[in-house]
């Protein structure tokens, strides 16, 4: 499965990945945001991935300008109704400040809640980490209740709040790129077919949004509406 | 030799044009999902050269594609139903020839069966992109379709049927063939897909304003026993009013002056009246009988059975 828009590719999680990823993950700089601050090992690299291969967890790579820049997810998904944990890292430190990380979040939320009829999204965020709380609110992401003296802090953002705020967002996103890079664009590889996993997203996309699913020699890809003009 | 998982059934109308890009797109389809099928054409004698593009497709691929051609243009519910006949698949895909359903929504169709665990699943379309006579005349066969057999009236011609259903509706011997109407006849678990629509960029659709309209008076003259229903009731009804006009002349006569010889002549008019139109009602009601009959149509449908174990082990014991 792949995902485009903005410029952004996101790409789902490889084996051969897996070790670019964990040396990204072991950096210094990723480790302490993470609660997990040990030191990852090849082995238990497999093990996670093994855990998360399925259709109940998404992981994609990120991918900008022709280089691999992070990772992001939508992992312990309920289909019915669907509702799913966000998570992101980007490990190449500039891209921190830029419109990257929040863009790459938009894409998955517009997946989520406009290709698809997500209830909810959630996700988490530590204490001590200011600019991604920040980051999150300004998403529409709020702590949910009882979790302010938590240290890794659960937030949400339900579908009202989706369409109250995140889809504001996405417009001005949508603003400022070129029209050739606003359009979400999905393809289906034959591996999500043998997987199952178009079982679950094929029946719950909404057609209204589709400017038209085309069907090539490997691959069947979805082309999505921008927000703004929908 | 080994059924096919699918069996995709083309009606084909003047579309010599796009045959070639609809077929390359079902072998992507069915490569990526990685199912058995084939695919079936049935030519409903186009003008156009669309049966020699179904003869060389069929040359390319023999193992997949078979053609059919008809001997004059039956329309395209009765070409489906071609079809069917010959389809061998476990389930059964039926789609437009122009591109206007897209291949690429047969996985939506089959993930909705599968989800539904439904034995007929329609494609249905979020925004029709059609003008609005023909969507008023298509509204209104697919509502003629639901008040009729009870059927839920939403239908398209891009159609996921499972194989025992579609076997039983070929066994139908009508000439005036509307397939969703049969469909409906035979099972109730019916879902919808949402699918996209596809404006064909290769022609309009097959079916002119006046085809549209003459399916919908095929539908109601001869796949249904409205008319005649209403010829019973009617006829019922006026007989009634009749004969009661009649008793009502006459009471007028025994309690005013009326002039000689109206009312024998209005309650001899009235009470003829009201014989004939009691005896068309009655004559509406054997032809209703006889219509059912010579359908063909089965009395009932069986959609599953649980059946007596003829070898019982407790007997052994």
């Amino acid at each position: 499965m792949r995902i485009e828009k903005y410029g952004i590719v996101l790409q789902r999680l490889e084996e051969k990945d897996l070790e670019h990823l964990r040396r990204q993950r072991n950096a210094a700089h990723i480790q302490r945001y993470m609660e997990f601050r040990e030191h990852i090992t090849p082995e238990q690299q497999r093990a996670w991935f093994r855990s998360i291969n399925n259709n109940q967890n998404l992981y994609f790579t990120l991918w900008y300008e022709g280089r691999s820049i992070g990772l992001i997810n939508s992992k312990n998904i309920q289909w019915e109704p669907l509702e799913s944990d966000a998570g992101l890292f980007i490990w190449e430190e500039q891209l921190w400040n830029t419109q990257i990380p929040a863009f790459s979040t938009l894409i998955l939320l517009e997946i989520s809640f406009l290709s698809l009829p997500a209830e909810k999204s959630r996700c988490l965020v530590l204490r001590d980490n200011p600019r991604a709380q920040n980051f999150n609110r300004q998403l529409g992401y709020t702590l949910m209740s009882g979790q302010r003296e938590v240290y890794n802090q659960q937030y949400e953002l339900t579908r009202e709040y989706f369409f109250r705020k995140t889809i504001k967002i996405i417009r001005a996103a949508e603003t400022i790129t070129t029209p050739d890079k606003n359009i979400l664009t999905v393809t289906f590889y034959p591996e999500d077919f043998a997987t199952g996993l178009t079982e679950h997203i094929f029946p719950l996309i909404d057609k209204t949004r589709v400017i038209e699913s085309i069907t090539h020699e490997n691959a069947i890809i979805y082309r999505f509406y921008p927000v703004k003009e929908k | 030799m080994k059924k096919p998982d699918f069996s995709v059934v083309i009606p084909v109308f003047n579309s010599e044009k796009a045959l070639q890009e609809l077929t390359a797109q079902l072998f992507a389809v069915f490569t990526i999902l990685g199912h058995s099928w084939e695919l079936i054409f049935v030519d409903d004698c186009s003008h156009d050269s669309s049966w020699e593009v179904i003869q060389s497709l069929q040359k390319a691929h023999p193992q997949h594609i078979s053609g059919y051609h008809l001997a004059r243009n039956f329309g395209q519910h009765n070409a489906t139903l071609c079809g069917l006949k010959q389809a061998s698949g476990h389930e059964i895909i039926t789609m437009d020839d122009d591109l206007q359903h897209s291949p690429s929504d047969i996985p939506t169709l089959i993930a909705t069966k599968h989800r539904e665990n439904a034995e007929l699943i329609y494609g249905v379309f979020p925004q029709r992109k059609q003008r609005f006579l023909r969507r008023t005349l298509s509204t209104l066969l697919q509502i003629s379709g639901q008040r009729m057999n009870d059927g839920p009236g939403n239908g398209s011609s891009f159609r996921l049927i499972s194989q025992r259903v579609a076997k039983k509706i070929t066994r139908f011997q009508w000439q005036f063939v509307y397939l969703d109407d049969m469909l409906y006849w035979h099972t109730q678990a019916i879902g919808f897909a949402e699918v996209t629509h596809h404006a064909s960029a290769y022609r309009k659709s097959g079916y002119s304003h006046r085809s549209l309209a003459k399916i919908l008076y095929n539908l109601f003259v001869f796949n249904t026993t409205l008319p005649l229903k209403l010829m019973t009731f009617s006829g019922l009804i006026i007989s009634i009013l009749a004969a009661a006009g009649g008793i009502w002349f006459i009471v007028r006569k025994l309690l005013y002056d009326v002039p000689m010889g109206f009312t024998s002549l209005i309650v001899a008019i009235l009470f003829s009246t009201a014989l004939i139109t009691f005896g068309l009602g009655i004559i509406g009601e054997y032809l209703r009988r006889l219509y059912l009959n010579q359908t063909g149509n089965p009395a009932y449908s069986i959609d599953r059975k649980a059946p007596r174990n003829t070898k019982s082990t407790a007997d052994a014991n």
